[in-house]
């Protein structure tokens, strides 16, 4: 047995020894266990929910009776968000963010029905999760098993002791960090459990969830380094304590909230409502498509009876209805995206604010490392909006061509006061067989890795960090 | 009884100390902050009312002024709704940066409309917002634990107990006056930057009075418990650690388990089933007779049963009916949801008693009426201004009067 080894068995004997490290340690493990056990039950039942409620919509879709096809653009459908698999050991975002769509013509809408409106002041820490455990409470305990871990031995005289038997400063701190990081890898254990058991249902989660793993133990192995750097840099073990305290207190309590409200005063968004104000606004110029007479539409309808060489909407093949409404949802959708576009660039621009401090604080680093990861970021946010805009835009505009190619033009006119016109503006139910079911899954694992990457850079000079601290608190005890 | 002249003297002696006063300095620099970007965060809600009200009302001027019919009119046009933050927001954002503060409705059925999320950056979110409440709530008792773990073990250590305990009339009042004194430091660091910034920002003395009680609230528990803890039979860095373990427990795993119990206790209403019971409700009424419709309307408004029967495929009257009866039959489940809401806030209300820092959480948004009752009761306002616009065009509807412009000058506004 090597001396660092040694000196690790000696502070793990201490460890268990007194009662305060041993239930510290304890508890620790229940709290990561209780955290994965209920985040994973949740995300079961969540997974099943949605995709029920997602079926449920699909089929009553599917199902209609015959109906005009206006009915059904305004009749809409909803698109639920499936949790991304890694969302068991970090939830990210998901809480936060609403978790249905409801699809209509003339609209953009936002998803709705976010969990943390319901118990919001509970749970501002983060959600009961195995990331949480890891990121905010596991380094706390390491603080409170670990601050004295060197500085003991100075306090109360055995330091002298070890040296004299041959233990050199860099060995004893080796082998107290040793100590230390055997139980903060006892706590990343649940962690490692989560990932295999992952990696054997999802296989193609399998280099993200090694990613993850990874980050979480470079941000364990930094508090681990910090702690034993500290205690041996601390004169007495309260300061140690404090000065660690205060790290961790700053890292994971102050720095977060400030970026967040940095990043919101550096780039100030737009709210829902008045962006669809000016969205209306813009809207006029395009004009409505309910209305085939509206000035908006005056070019287009010289343009369409040029196209069919016909002088008269009447006379066109097709109903002209149909192709303002076409006209009018492609139109109105490209201010619709403009807005939507504008909103993502400026939150993602929040977001590189909150990664810029992670730079300042590891926890911001591990958090945002791990949510990436993981595919429950803001990113992967606005992917499921973009994408359930783009079901949206297919859907009406099907609708819309439906409207122009299976109506008649003088019965579509007919149908508010002539009931056997309104009749026959009902189209054929088989057509709603058409719908496409929506399946939403976070990005490629290449690229969540991608948009991860620079935060393990900055993990890994975090590392870097506490380990030249320790070796030159080391060669400073060394020359003493 | 405390003496003026004991307090000076032990004020001096503490304030003496180097890292007391940078302590204390630390805490006055982060409650200044906190009020700051409060303050800027309910600037930045204030002008963005005040824009869209504006552009609100071109809008609307537009759409009725473009009108030709009535029924078109109040299918078009939209009615700004705000949450006009308290004059004491800035003191916690609370549920300003998480539920909807401004939301525009029409004469269509509500419960498709009352729902809309708002589009916050939910990375931002996540993190929580930087503001007095927080700070007093989680950070001023660590600030307690720094300022006052070792009071007991620094002198022990140091050798000075027999001296002092031999000089002093009575042993206890030096203890409990040091006590006092880093206390009333730590007091005003928050209470000074509150009242001066607090009233630069317009808060109303009273909820300045409010909330330097929950400051003080918050302090003395923090400073009971410590002071508990820190006269132990122990070494500085065990008390130090215990009263770290104490907010721990208090701070985040308290309020965590809440919620899992909470969660279990009520489930959730759907909010999604709201919306699907009344758009298939709304979109049904197209494929059954006109009657249906119209029977159940005017169960609810007998006043206007005397209106001619609907005898054309599309009558504005019956289509607005439909709308009321989708709300009428999401009522229920929408009842439901917000009572699952405000009975979570309750049950909220109970871990409080656990958690001191629940508690002053929950205070401070009380105080800053950005807390759940505030979003329920503007939410009530947004229903009760819907019916006010609906209301408003009934009578035109179903007296089908004949359509003019100057009819439609009184829409309501919020």
């Amino acid at each position: 047995m090597s001396i660092a080894t040694r000196v690790a068995a000696g502070e793990w004997q201490h460890l268990i020894r007194t009662r305060l490290a041993l239930t510290v340690i304890v508890m620790m493990l229940a709290l990561i266990a209780i955290a994965a056990g209920t985040s994973a039950i949740q995300l079961s039942n969540e997974a099943q929910v949605r995709a029920s409620y997602q079926q449920e919509a699909e089929e009553a879709f599917r199902n209609q009776p015959a109906r005009h096809p206006h009915r059904v653009v305004h009749y809409g459908h909803y698109v639920f968000r499936n949790p991304a698999p890694l969302s068991t050991i970090d939830p990210g975002v998901d809480t936060f963010t609403g978790r249905s769509i409801f699809l209509e013509g003339h609209r953009r809408n936002t998803a709705t029905f976010a969990e943390a409106r319901e118990t919001s002041v509970l749970t501002r820490f983060g959600a009961v999760s195995p990331a949480f455990m890891l990121q905010v409470i596991t380094p706390l305990l390491l603080i409170l098993i670990g601050y004295g871990s060197v500085v003991r031995e100075r306090e109360r005289g055995t330091l002298l002791q070890l040296v004299a038997q041959g233990v050199s400063p860099s060995t004893l701190i080796k082998g107290k960090a040793l100590a230390i990081g055997g139980v903060a890898a006892l706590a990343a254990a649940p962690l490692l459990i989560a990932v295999l058991w992952l990696v054997i249902s999802y296989p193609s989660e399998q280099l993200s969830a090694l990613v993850m793993l990874s980050g979480h133990l470079l941000y364990l192995a930094f508090w681990v380094m910090l702690i034993v750097a500290v205690s041996a840099f601390a004169k007495t073990a309260r300061t140690a304590l404090i000065t660690l305290m205060i790290l961790w207190a700053a890292c994971t309590i102050l720095i977060p909230r400030i970026a967040a409200d940095v990043a919101a005063s550096m780039y100030p968004s737009q709210t829902q409502t008045e962006m669809d104000i000016l969205i209306q606004r813009d809207m006029r110029t395009v004009g409505d498509s309910h209305n085939i007479n509206d000035a908006g539409f005056q070019s287009f309808q010289e343009q369409v009876l040029a196209q069919y060489g016909v002088s008269r909407i009447e006379d066109l093949p097709v109903n002209y209805r149909g192709l303002v409404s076409l006209q009018g949802e492609e139109a109105g959708s490209a201010v619709m995206n403009r807005y939507a576009g504008e909103l993502h660039a400026i939150q993602r621009q929040q977001s590189t604010v909150m990664n810029l401090f992670s730079l300042v604080s590891p926890y911001l680093a591990i958090r945002n490392l791990s949510m990436r990861a993981a595919g429950t970021d803001l990113i992967n946010h606005q992917r499921f909006l973009d994408e359930a805009e783009a079901h949206r835009y297919a859907l009406i505009q099907e609708l819309n061509t439906l409207h122009a190619h299976e109506l008649d033009f003088a019965d579509d006119a007919q149908r508010s006061v002539n009931a056997e016109a309104e009749q026959r503006t009902r189209v054929n139910p088989e057509f709603w067989q058409r719908l496409q079911s929506f399946n939403f899954a976070p990005s490629a694992v290449s690229e969540r890795l991608l948009s991860a990457a620079p935060l393990l850079v900055i993990m890994l000079l975090w590392l870097a960090l506490a380990a030249g601290l320790i070796r030159k608190i080391a060669d400073k005890a060394g020359k003493a | 009884m405390i003496s003026a002249k004991d307090f000076s003297r032990e004020a001096r002696f503490v304030a003496g100390n180097r890292t007391t006063r940078l302590t204390w300095l630390a805490l006055m620099v982060i409650c200044v902050l906190a009020l700051v970007l409060g303050q800027a965060e309910i600037q930045r809600q204030i002008d963005t009312i005040e824009r869209t009200q504006a552009q609100d009302e071109i809008e609307r001027a537009a759409t009725l002024s473009s009108s030709t019919e009535y029924g078109g009119a109040a299918y078009a046009a939209f009615s700004l709704t705000w949450n006009q933050p308290d004059d004491a927001a800035f003191l916690a954002i609370g549920q300003r940066d998480l539920s909807p503060w401004m939301l525009r409705v029409r004469a269509l059925a509500l419960e498709g409309q009352i729902h809309e999320a708002d589009n916050f950056n939910p990375e931002l979110s996540l993190a929580g917002r930087f503001d007095f409440g927080f700070v007093i709530a989680f950070l001023l008792p660590l600030f307690v634990i720094v300022l006052m773990y070792d009071v007991y073990a620094a002198e022990r250590e140091a050798g000075r107990i027999p001296m002092l305990t031999a000089t002093a009339a009575r042993p206890g009042k030096i203890w409990s006056m040091r006590i006092v004194v880093l206390a009333a430091g730590a007091a005003a660091a928050c209470i000074l930057p509150l009242w001066v910034l607090g009233s630069l920002f317009g808060g109303s003395p009273s909820a300045l009075l409010a909330a330097t009680e929950v400051v003080l609230f918050s302090l003395v528990f923090w400073t009971l418990l410590a002071s508990l803890i820190a006269f132990g039979n122990w070494s500085a860095s065990v008390s130090a650690a215990v009263l770290t373990g104490c907010w721990l427990v208090l701070a985040l795993l308290v309020p965590l388990s809440g919620k899992l119990i909470i969660d279990s206790a009520v489930p959730g209403v759907d909010g999604a089933q709201i919306s699907l019971v009344q758009r298939e409700t709304v979109n049904g009424a197209w494929d059954l007779p006109k009657p249906a419709t119209m029977d159940k309307f005017y169960a609810s408004h007998p006043e206007w049963s005397h209106s001619a029967p609907v005898d054309m495929p599309f009558h504005w009257k019956w289509y607005f009916a439909f709308q009321q009866v989708g709300d009428e039959t999401a009522a229920p489940l929408s009842q439901a949801y917000r009572e699952s809401i405000a009975q979570r806030d309750q049950l909220t209300g109970l871990v409080a008693w656990l958690s001191p820092p629940v508690a002053t959480t929950r205070l401070m948004q009380g105080i800053a009426q950005t807390d759940v009752d505030s979003v329920l009761a503007y939410e009530q306002r947004i229903r009760d201004h819907h019916e006010q616009i609906r209301r408003y065009f009934y009578p035109m509807l179903f007296e089908e009067i004949p359509f003019t412009t100057d009819n439609l000058t009184g829409f309501p506004v919020f």
